[in-house]
């Protein structure tokens, strides 16, 4: 028996939907995370994770290794982050008028402990120096993936990774390792 | 692990678990809803096999228009790099010397950006570098109010000369007829310096010429004022008549920009792009959303980059030499503020962030060295590297190699044939070629092998593959005769009518020619020119088998703009049409430009017993190529300065000297051929 193509397509549509519902549940809270540990919030982090969903599944028929998912997710995630960075700080930059209360790096030293003064000065990075500290200290992703989800070389890596640690460093008062810059 | 490191990880694990994400059911509603509305229909079209077993359903997305009628703009395209350069980051100069050049006019220093690996290089040039144009074996920066201008060496990235203009304000730096031309807005005044010594500008003035900006290419320059726009300097140096296109009511005001792109004008101002085609003397304003920042010509296509206010991107629109806008305008971060568009990509300059953006300009198509699955042996990229030839024969593509082996690349025994080298200058880990490969019962389709990997990539059903510059093009599939037009490696985003007259042309054979062009050789034996690309598919000139009923029956690829090689068969009686064809020989066809359409013979190949599927490579000095027969029917392929060709007569393969010599070499080729130019012999 011949299938029609209608029949066909209507299968493929719903075993396409169930493999996309399936990837969503179990990268969403992951990828919230790391979005919310890059830039402090977590309503725009939970809208950027929809989006870099939304862009990964749009090219899902380009990706060959499906088993990779996680990691084109996690770049379009960084990407995402990064550049809300930016625009962040040209709006910041532009406004004459900043309301210096609604500045995201905002610190109380009274109401926070030493977990939150680290987090604080790392919202305080360059965008790429955060992205690299957030994928190297709370993903725990070696170097030269850190490189592959950035698209850089592991030598940037490394030198983006030297000048965070030693701003934190002065910013925590701690002595951040020389690093293998 | 030490204790920083550990202090580090901990806090941002810890700050990791706070997040609280939204109900993950109604969040997973919310996405599946959004992702309908985003890409709307979803069509199967088509199933693709992968190897022998795996199949793999392939989906067309089509993006439905927004329902509040919106402007439709594309999104940051996936494969949007962003650069770190120095402070305050102004003009982007992309050149197809492997290099763009950025001016950071807060720090006085110049980025040079390898675009092979996004590197950057810093260059000291002191003061507050502005306009960058890069020509003349040489990178011109201009400072932003001293009148200076720094000439940077390429080679060397060191600043190899300095020179101040006797004005002061802002530079506008161009290109044009072989010398720099410098624009001063705030005199009005336009110089032309000639390398090496710029010692002895010579002064464009006159009455009513207070120009703001210049722009040119190989043949001329020109400048513009407020209310005109006049040709600089195409002959002897003079301020007397000069050609100028009066702008009349599309007067563009003072400060504003000029592009030119092949015989078209486009000026910025007063909220618009004014737009003058000097073949036809029309002009056209074309208004785009946003403040416009820069214009960029490509080559094919003229880029503008918009900046729009608050939260809202930037916008880069896309026009063809029509000058009517091809697709939606892509999304850019940011403020932008200057654009260089080449090689596939687009190069924006964002001062506020300290950054270049490196934008795709077209969908990229995911080679196979792209995924992470298939990375290349280092066995599979020498390889790479060392093929001097591709060539097909009985349905299948063949590879020579330098050390004299020959490699079948595919081993279906279909229809694969017409293979051809292309390289992205800006992707140069990408070496692939393309080919023309059987689909179904009797169709074909285009595409990539990635020569790292050996895995093929689709790109549309079509054959006679061709590829010029970074774009490629093809003939379509269906019963009309359509080119289809695509950036090298990325979806097609053309199809143009091939109409002569109004009637369809169709080809048997296509190869790439100089520039914008593609030579077609029909089934009546007659070659064509056409003007392919962004916005026509127009046959350019012609020359048709008038001349005592000779036959075009193959033609070579060409770069230069000398004309196509051809193989010419005749009659032993040139005078009697239909007299059997006995007489073979190489010749070139030229003279396009004047519509002069000459035929000339170089080398008599009559000895060769022609069947069918002739085809020919063109050979200059500067691909340097030739080949020696080995004892054991092998050929160690080596350089010569010597031109000449490979001749296939449907069978067997020859080189064939500028002198006639003919040397047969051991391996057949049926049908198309090419070299590759970036081997390592």
């Amino acid at each position: 028996m011949i299938e029609s193509e209608a029949p066909l397509a209507e299968r493929v549509d719903v075993d396409r939907d169930r493999e996309v519902a399936a990837l969503f549940n179990k990268h969403y809270t992951p990828m919230c995370r790391l979005a919310f540990v890059i830039l402090g919030d977590s309503a725009l982090a939970e809208e950027i994770v929809m989006e870099a969903l939304l862009k990964t599944f749009s090219g899902w028929r380009r990706i060959r290794d499906h088993e990779r998912a996680e990691f084109y997710l996690k770049r379009a995630v960084v990407n995402l982050c990064r550049s809300r960075i930016r625009r962040k700080m040209v709006e910041q930059r532009a406004s004459a008028l900043m309301d210096r209360s609604a500045a995201i790096s905002t610190w109380d030293p009274s109401q926070s402990d030493t977990r939150r003064a680290v987090w604080d000065a790392v919202r305080k990075l360059p965008e790429r120096q955060r992205a690299s500290v957030v994928l190297r200290y709370f993903e725990d992703l070696p170097e030269a993936e850190i490189a592959e989800v950035l698209d850089c070389s592991v030598g940037t890596v490394k030198s983006q990774l030297f000048k965070a640690r030693q701003k934190l460093g002065s910013v925590l008062g701690a002595e951040a390792p020389g690093g293998d810059r | 692990m030490n204790d920083f490191d550990r202090l580090v990880g901990d806090s941002l694990k810890a700050v990791g678990e706070e997040f609280k994400a939204q109900d993950l059911a109604s969040a997973q509603r919310e996405f599946m809803s959004r992702r309908r509305r985003r890409f709307g229909l979803q069509v199967v079209t088509g199933i693709a096999v992968a190897g022998a077993a795996a199949a793999a359903l392939i989906f067309v997305v089509t993006n439905q228009p927004s329902k509040d009628g919106s402007l439709p703009v594309q999104h940051e395209p996936a494969g949007t790099v962003v650069i770190d350069v120095g402070d305050e980051p102004r003009s982007v100069a992309a050149t197809f010397d492997d290099a763009v050049w950025v001016t950071n006019a807060a720090d006085g220093t110049v980025t040079r950006i390898d675009p092979s690996d996004n590197t950057t290089t810093s260059i000291e040039v002191g003061g507050n570098p502005d306009e960058i144009v890069a020509g003349l074996a040489a990178i011109y920066v201009s400072d932003e109010s001293n009148g200076r201008i720094s000439v940077i060496d390429p080679d060397t990235s060191e600043v190899a000369e300095v020179f101040s203009m006797p004005v002061d304000g802002r530079l506008d730096l161009a290109i044009g007829e072989g010398a720099l031309f410098v624009a001063n807005a705030s005199s009005g005044k336009v110089f032309r310096l000639e390398p090496p010594d710029y010692k002895e500008p010579f002064l464009f003035e006159g009455e009513g010429q207070l120009f703001s900006d210049v722009s040119g290419d190989d043949d001329e320059a020109w400048a513009l004022g407020p209310s005109h726009i006049r040709l600089l300097d195409s002959g002897p140096h003079t301020n007397d008549n000069r050609p100028t296109i009066d702008l009349q009511a599309h007067d563009v005001g003072p400060n504003a920009d000029l592009l030119v792109a092949g015989e078209t004008m486009w000026a910025s101002g007063n909220g618009a792009i004014r737009y003058f085609d000097l073949t036809t003397g029309d002009f056209k304003d074309i208004t785009f959303d946003g403040d416009y920042a820069d214009m960029s010509f490509d080559g094919t296509s003229v880029w503008a980059l918009a900046g729009r206010g608050g939260d809202e991107n930037g916008l880069l629109y896309r026009f063809g030499l029509d000058g009517d806008q091809i697709g939606d305008p892509v999304a850019v971060d940011g403020r932008p503020l200057d654009v260089s568009v080449l090689g596939g990509y687009a190069w924006v300059t964002q001062s506020d962030a300290d950054t270049v953006s490196r934008i795709p300009t077209a969908t990229a198509l995911p080679l196979p060295s792209d995924t992470p699955s298939s990375d290349p042996t280092p066995d599979a990229s020498a390889k790479a590297k060392s093929t001097v030839m591709v060539f097909s024969k009985d349905g299948d593509i063949y590879a020579a190699y330098a050390d004299g082996t020959i490699e079948a690349l595919t081993q279906t025994q279909q229809a694969e044939s017409n293979p051809i080298f292309v390289e992205n200058l800006f992707n140069p880990k990408y070496p692939a070629i393309l080919f023309e490969r059987a689909s179904g019962a009797s169709g074909s389709d285009l595409a990539y092998l990635d020569l790292k990997t050996m895995e093929e990539q689709e790109i549309a059903p079509g054959s006679l593959p061709v590829s010029l510059g970074n774009r490629i093009a093809w003939l379509e599939a269906g019963p009309e005769f359509k080119l289809g037009v695509a950036e090298l490696f990325s979806e097609p985003f053309a199809s143009l009518p091939i109409m002569n007259g109004g009637k369809n042309v169709e080809p048997t054979q296509m190869v790439q020619g100089a520039a914008r062009w593609v030579y077609a050789l029909s089934d009546a034996g007659s070659v064509w020119t056409i003007i392919s690309m962004d916005s026509t598919g127009e046959l350019a000139e012609s020359i048709d088998r008038a001349d005592g009923g000779a036959h075009y029956i193959a033609l070579s690829s060409s770069d230069s703009m000398d004309g196509v090689d051809v193989i010419r068969a005749c009659c032993a009686d040139a005078a009697v049409r239909g007299s059997e064809l006995t007489k073979y020989e190489v010749g070139r066809v030229s003279g396009w430009a004047a519509g002069e359409n000459t035929y000339e013979t170089l080398v008599d190949v009559s000895a060769m017993p022609f069947a069918d599927d002739p085809g020919l490579f063109r050979m200059t000095p500067a691909d340097g190529l030739s080949a020696t027969l080995n004892g054991d029917g092998t050929v160690t392929w080596g350089p010569t300065d010597a031109p000449g060709w490979i001749v296939s007569d449907g069978v067997h393969a020859y080189l064939v000297t500028g002198d006639g010599d003919m040397q047969e070499l051991p391996f057949e080729v049926h049908g198309g051929m090419d070299v590759n130019e970036s081997r390592s012999l």
